[in-house]
């Protein structure tokens, strides 16, 4: 599950008449990842495509043509077959596409050129003139066109004139000496000359004669896009199923390109999965005169030293949910075939954070739900895993949402008293009552499921009592600072891991590097140690930690005494120069950090340790966003419920549509965000830990290529 | 508490310095990111991974401004 499938390098060598058959095999069997060979060798060279590809190409050439012109749309599923009459069958197409195509031109062209004339002589047929008045003066010049504004009397222009109006069209007869005065006034006033045509007739007769011929020529051209249509239809299967087994069989007429050659044999490299190399070999021996050689499995960290060797492809070995998470580190990067792959990791993580953000049983459900939907419903692929993955982390929101939050859609399904005022309750019940009043004055305004919880709070609720009581309330300071608390012991186990996964990686490769790993730990765990260093083992109410009266005692319901006591957060020391206070455990892992990390990296590396703290106080996020996305939620609701709680039936009705519009923002946003944090987690704080990547995707000969050849 | 506003203010300021750095840190590198993504969209982990680091800059006014807040009893 952690490690990519094992490969073996294999070269398969045959006699140069047996490769056709070799290619089929390989490409029926698809278990080898072809590795290309690029001509490095002495005495082999390229090989040369088989005799038929011309053939092939020029087909599939013919093909996506037809199926360019005929505009056949592509679906997703497609069964590649290729017709044995498939070339006379493209031809024949080709041929009749190619005449209803032309005509298809010509015809398009004609009705640009109708559409042009009809257009010019539309001013002609308004003005009512026969053609035959606007030629044949010897001192009178004719302007002729359209008009879009008023025009206003020619007489400071040309006193002899003679003006003729319709609806947007002009006819101007002056005398030839004023031509050009006039010309420039028309044109002031948004006049277009239109060229007289050399004819003669009445302009309607002539309009109505080029538009009959225009009806002709549409008709005709609908009558050619109705047989391509008819033609589409007919071999839409036809020609997607012949492109898609064209594009299989070039990809095994093509193959000897990537094959070394000599006159006589073929070498062809590659790796396969070293689980089936020995029925591989079997199936091959079928074949007289064609050998295969496998080599044992590639141990993981394999190092060939000096010469660079390539590393194998990767398939990843994940099994069941962990596989639909694969996609998210593919995005990132393949994991080279040397490292540790941290599907199965990310897919146990992942969840676990995005609930601990969103940490709403009313938005985690519906992330469940709509993600199961989607699972269930769209086509293989990275978007159907995406929704899986967003199952799975509603169904752990709402975890979280109804056993630790105990709330649904920003609502808690009861108040809760802050846990400073309970904590205080048994050490000072005086201070704690004055408090506890003083609280419910705020908390009268806070809406929650259910109703008349505390004795002495009226605040507004929907009257839906579950027996689901908040462990922690997002907006309830002391709580917050339990959160931060759980978001860095979070960080400690993420990074913890991450450290560890670099120290296998390393291991292979330098003892040196995995050591230093070790170092990171201490330093990692030191620092958790520093900041926890006011956190004591045991409810001590009376002591301010300076992350607020009583988290510890929250946080130590959480994680447990046990640890606290063990790291022996009491006993400190007191740095002399600073003034400032360490815990002793805190102090001896990190200078036992430093001196590692020094040993084995460099004396520059200790200012790294800062970097570790920064990593961690960056898990902050998982906090951070929780109380984000639940104040914005409280806030609509607040503002809101008011509205569809009472008032009149308009009031109700405008409420409900201004809450599913501000809860459905509270869902999407939320979700991005949480969706994004979490998973920078993995990539930024986690990956960089042990994760280089860089892998090539294991492709075998033979499986169907996902983009065009 | 005079004391506890300067404290409530001091959170706030924190926030939104921060906010703002870490908004602009993100735009410039978000730009570049984005077209090295349109070049090479294999870049896209690297690129996020990059794009997403200033972030931490207001996380750590978050977390700054939490504890200001624990000082105000």
């Amino acid at each position: 599950m952690l490690r990519p499938e094992r490969m073996s390098r294999v070269l398969i060598v045959g006699p140069r008449d047996l490769l056709e058959p070799a290619i089929l095999r390989l490409h029926g069997l698809k278990a080898v990842h072809l590795v290309d060979y690029r001509g490095e060798d002495e005495g082999f060279e390229i090989g040369k495509p088989l005799p038929r590809a011309a053939e092939v190409s020029e087909n599939l050439v013919k093909l996506r043509a037809i199926a360019a012109t005929l505009k056949v749309e592509k679906p997703t599923e497609v069964v590649p077959e290729v017709p044995a009459d498939a070339r006379p069958r493209i031809l024949a197409l080709e041929g009749n596409i190619n005449e209803e195509e032309g005509n298809r031109k010509n015809i398009e062209g004609l009705l640009s050129d109708l559409d042009r004339k009809v257009e010019e002589r539309r001013p002609f047929a308004a003005l009512g003139l026969p053609f035959e008045l606007y030629h044949g003066y010897d001192r009178i010049a004719v302007l002729a066109g359209t008009l879009t504004k008023d025009l206003p009397g020619l007489d400071p222009v040309a006193p002899h004139h003679e003006v003729f109006r319709a609806e947007g069209a002009v006819a101007v007869f002056v005398p030839k000496e004023k031509e050009g005065d006039v010309r420039d006034f028309l044109g002031r006033h948004g006049f277009t000359q239109v060229d007289v045509p050399e004819r003669e007739g009445s302009p309607p007769a002539v309009l109505a004669a080029l538009e009959a011929e225009r009806t002709k020529w549409r008709q005709r051209l609908t009558e050619i896009e109705g047989r391509l249509e008819t033609l589409r239809t007919k071999y839409a299967t036809f020609l997607l199923s012949a492109e898609a087994g064209l594009e299989v069989e070039i990809e095994k007429v093509e193959a000897p390109l990537r094959f070394a050659t000599t006159e006589h044999s073929f070498v062809i490299q590659g790796w396969v999965p070293s689980s089936r190399a020995q029925a591989l070999q079997a199936d091959l021996a079928s074949l007289r005169g064609v050998h295969m050689e496998a080599e044992a499995p590639m141990a993981a960290p394999a190092e060939h030293h000096g010469k660079a060797e390539p590393d194998p492809p990767v398939r990843l070995m994940n099994k069941g949910s962990a596989k639909r998470f694969e996609f998210l580190i593919h995005l990132f990067s393949t994991p080279s075939y040397k490292e540790l792959d941290p599907t199965l990791i990310v897919s146990l993580i992942f969840p676990v954070f995005f609930g601990l953000m969103i940490g709403d049983a009313g938005y985690g459900l519906l992330w469940a739900g709509l993600g199961a939907l989607g699972y269930a419903k769209l086509k293989p692929g990275d978007f159907r895993n995406l929704m899986f993955v967003m199952m799975v982390g509603g169904l752990m929101a709402a975890i979280f949402g109804l056993l630790v939050w105990g709330e649904a859609f920003g609502i808690p399904f009861h108040l809760k008293v802050p846990s400073d005022i309970a904590a205080q309750a048994a050490v000072n019940p005086a201070a704690a009552s004055f408090r506890y009043v003083e609280w419910t004055r705020e908390a009268a305004h806070e809406l929650t499921w259910a109703c008349g919880d505390l004795p002495g709070v009226a605040n507004p609720c929907l009257g839906i009592s579950a027996p689901l009581y908040p462990l922690m309330n997002k907006l309830q300071k002391p709580d917050v600072v339990v959160m931060l608390l759980l978001s860095l012991t979070a960080a400690l186990i993420h990074l913890g891991i991450g450290f560890v996964l670099g120290f296998v990686n390393e291991w292979g490769h330098s003892k040196k590097h995995a050591l230093s790993k070790i170092g990171w730990i201490l330093a990692l765990v030191g620092l958790f140690a520093l900041i926890l260093g006011g956190v004591k083992p045991g409810c001590d109410t009376a002591r301010d930690t300076g992350l607020g009266v009583a988290s510890h005692c929250q946080y130590t319901y959480f994680v447990g005494d046990t640890i606290l006591a063990w790291a022996n957060l009491d006993a400190q020391v007191t740095i002399p120069v600073l003034q400032f206070a360490i815990p002793l455990s805190s102090l001896i892992l990190l200078i036992a950090a430093a001196a590692v990390v020094m040993a084995t990296e460099s004396p520059m590396a200790v200012m790294e340790i800062a970097g570790v703290l920064a990593n961690m106080v960056s898990y902050g996020r998982l906090a951070g966003i929780g109380v984000a996305k639940a104040a914005t939620a409280s806030a609509f609701n607040t503002v809101i419920f008011p509205l569809v709680l009472g008032g009149s039936l308009g009031w109700v009705v405008f409420g409900f549509v201004l809450l599913f519009l501000a809860q459905s923002l509270v869902f999407f946003l939320g979700a991005i965000s949480a969706g994004i944090q979490a998973i920078r987690l993995n990539y930024v704080e986690f990956f960089i830990k042990f994760f280089k990547g860089n892998g090539t995707v294991f492709h075998p000969f033979g499986a169907r290529a996902t983009t065009e050849v | 508490m005079a004391e506890e506003g300067l404290i409530a203010l001091s959170a706030a300021i924190t926030m939104a310095g921060t906010g703002i750095a870490t908004a602009w840190a993100e735009k410039v590198v978000g730009g570049a990111t984005v077209g090295a993504i349109a070049e090479k969209p294999e870049l896209f982990g690297r690129g996020v991974t990059l794009m997403v680091l200033p972030e931490t800059i207001v996380i750590f006014g978050l977390v700054i401004a939490f504890l200001l807040l624990g000082k105000i009893a």
